[in-house]
């Protein structure tokens, strides 16, 4: 798996821009699904969601083993949140 | 019911046990963190040890001062109640933390006196209808 150096922030607008590029238009006008997570793969722009977060990965990486897969959470500012300072 | 206590560092804490990649259980003490959305951490040696499988990386959005980090997470199988459940195990290097992801649909319970008693316990099947 060849992982590319990314920065979160920079991984987190490329994942919703693949979101409102791909993922949208198949929605063909159904609730937006806020709370879902989308794992992307970074080179191929390949994409499943799914409201859990292990099934979307892994769905991914069934159909690509060497996909460098970063998961966001549609709605979220990142797939988890902490409440740490 | 799983049960746990308050530590020394008046954290309320209970034993995860986390399924090695040949089945074996090893058992781990975690802190509990409402905070946390995610349902486990543990650090890399201990992933490294259970050769667990990475399935992606992601990042965490800490709300009190808006820093955003990326993590590897990765499947793990643990004991949880009387059966097994897949969670996702997010590599960080504290302390091993249970979050929300795992406690919910469970009622937490804690006393927060030293050495209090800690517990989770299982909410009765949510009725769809209500």
């Amino acid at each position: 798996m060849a992982m590319r150096a990314i920065a979160p922030e920079d991984a987190e607008a490329f994942g919703k821009s693949v979101y409102e590029r791909k993922v949208r238009p198949t929605l063909n006008g159904a609730a937006e699904p806020i709370g879902s997570f989308l794992s992307v793969d970074l080179d191929s722009e390949d994409w499943e969601l799914d409201a859990n977060l292990l099934q979307a990965a892994r769905r991914l990486r069934e159909r690509r083993p060497d996909a460098d897969v970063y998961t966001i959470r549609i709605g979220y500012p990142a797939a988890f949140l902490s409440l740490g300072i | 019911m799983i049960s746990g206590a308050v530590d020394l560092m008046r954290q309320p804490a209970i034993a995860v046990t986390v399924f090695d990649s040949s089945g074996g259980p090893r058992t781990t003490e975690a802190r509990i963190d409402t905070g946390f959305s995610g349902d486990l951490t543990l650090p890399k040696a201990s992933i490294e040890q259970l050769g667990l499988r990475m399935v992606t990386r992601a990042s965490n959005y800490r709300v009190g001062s808006g820093a955003m980090a990326a993590f590897n997470a990765y499947e793990g199988t643990i004991r949880w109640h009387s059966g097994i459940r897949q969670i996702t195990v997010l590599e960080s290097e504290i302390f091993p933390v249970v979050g929300v992801g795992l406690l919910w649909e469970n009622r937490l319970s804690i006393d927060f006196v030293p050495g209090g008693a800690v517990t989770v316990a299982e909410l009765p099947e949510l009725d769809d209808g209500v």
